[in-house]
């Protein structure tokens, strides 16, 4: 009995491994004593199950193994321009924002508080303030706040804090200060701390943030509202 | 089917030319060997077994036992399942029969190192093959046959259906074979 090259091909697999009944099996071993091509699929199979022959896989390559893809190296310089130009319109526009929040600190007027402020640490302070040395000021009202316990919490040394954070590039903690007055709701400060925190939020680039606490102040009877107006309308435009 | 090549090589071997000894050797040696490999199993050498099968059949066709205008593989055949019967009465009566013909033929050919030989060959010719191989036909080789998984597990692993597995493999060997066919000519003896 003879068997057909197909279906003796279908049978290797399970030669190999054992699985053809004995009936097919002298069949088939005869048929690969006369066939040279199904022998050596047979033998091709065989060398495969040897484990002799190592399947190796592509793995990940470095990138200079990657040979020129020329689909790839153009996605690749697409992907590089387009990022260039969003980087340079994000830079342009914290640029911007950064301009305009750049608005003058609040000037501290000496007379009006130096007879409510009998500590004379935070008097320092306040004239280092004065002269713009922020640093200094900002140290000496740190520790205005700490020695003495009802000024700690004075709205007006922790908006001054707030105000030194801002003008030395701190926003981040300036609106930590500033979150504290608006959160006391301190009617001594509240306008004026929103109105510096949505400058530190533009300081930030968060220009949907800032919008919002300088809308806030627009609404406001404030002395700050002409200002907060202003800056709406140049970042709007 | 008629074996163009084996009227000749019987002729040959009648003369008892090296030649005709080394061909027949050399076309049936590989098959011999796996036939005892996958009948016998547990054997750490079927060279005796290899040795004995030529030298019956040189024995047969010096003793005019083969006709000229025989097929030389069915001959084959026949005495490698005779040889494999004998080893196992051998094994069982723990007998020893007398190797005939032993006397009148030189067969100090290694057979299992020639065949050691031929498998390197066949090695290196997959390997390159293999390299050219789409990534997903050496995923389905490898876990069909170096990981024995079957058809199913495969198909599973690669989350495809079993009759793509199966055609890809197919397709997969084919090339392979085709390679192996285009350039292994040595010992291919056309039909």
């Amino acid at each position: 009995m003879t068997m057909a090259c197909s279906e003796f091909t279908s049978l290797i697999d399970g030669y190999l491994k054992g699985d053809v009944p004995e009936e097919k099996s002298e069949t088939f071993e005869a048929h690969f004593f006369e066939c040279d091509a199904c022998f050596h699929e047979l033998k091709l199979r065989e060398r495969l199950y040897s484990k002799e022959v190592p399947i190796v896989l592509k793995g990940t390559k470095p990138f200079w193994a990657w040979g020129f893809k020329p689909v790839l190296a153009l996605a690749s310089l697409l992907v590089v321009v387009v990022s260039s130009f969003l980087v340079i319109d994000n830079y342009n526009r914290a640029k911007f924002l950064l301009e305009i929040s750049g608005v003058e600190p609040p000037v501290y007027v000496q007379s009006e508080t130096r007879n409510t402020f009998q500590d004379q640490t935070l008097s320092k302070a306040m004239t280092m303030y004065d002269n713009r040395r922020y640093e200094q000021a900002l140290e000496l009202l740190e520790t205005a706040g700490t020695d003495s316990a009802p000024e700690a919490s004075n709205p007006q040394i922790v908006f001054f804090k707030g105000i030194c954070r801002l003008q030395l590039n701190q926003p981040k903690a300036a609106i930590r200060h500033f979150d504290e007055i608006i959160g006391e709701m301190n009617p001594s400060y509240y306008d004026e701390a929103i109105f510096y925190k949505g400058i530190a939020l533009l300081r930030l680039n968060k220009k949907d943030a800032a919008l919002e606490q300088l809308k806030n102040v627009a609404a406001m009877f404030s002395p700050h509202a002409a200002r907060a107006k202003e800056i709406i309308k140049k970042i709007n435009d | 089917m008629t074996d163009k090549n084996d009227d000749s090589l019987i002729e040959r071997l009648k003369r008892n030319e090296k030649d005709a000894q080394t061909e027949l050797v050399k076309k049936f040696n590989s098959r011999i060997l796996l036939y005892f490999r996958m009948r016998i199993k547990g054997e750490d050498s079927y060279e005796d077994l290899a040795q004995e099968v030529f030298a019956s059949f040189f024995v047969g066709v010096a003793n005019d036992k083969i006709p000229e205008d025989a097929l030389i593989a069915p001959f084959m055949f026949g005495i490698a399942k005779r040889v494999m019967f004998n080893f196992f009465y051998k094994k069982k009566r723990d007998d020893n029969i007398q190797k005939k013909g032993e006397e009148h033929f030189d067969l100090s050919c290694d057979f299992e190192e020639e065949e050691r030989l031929e498998n390197e060959d066949m090695n290196a010719i997959i390997r390159q093959t293999m390299l050219k191989l789409p990534e997903v036909d050496k995923i389905i080789l490898k876990e069909f046959y170096l990981k024995e998984n079957n058809l199913g597990e495969v198909a599973d692993i690669l989350g495809k259906s079993k009759h793509y597995v199966s055609v890809r493999k197919e397709r997969a060997l084919k090339k392979i074979k085709n390679e192996i066919l285009k350039r292994k000519d040595l010992y291919i003896v056309q039909r």
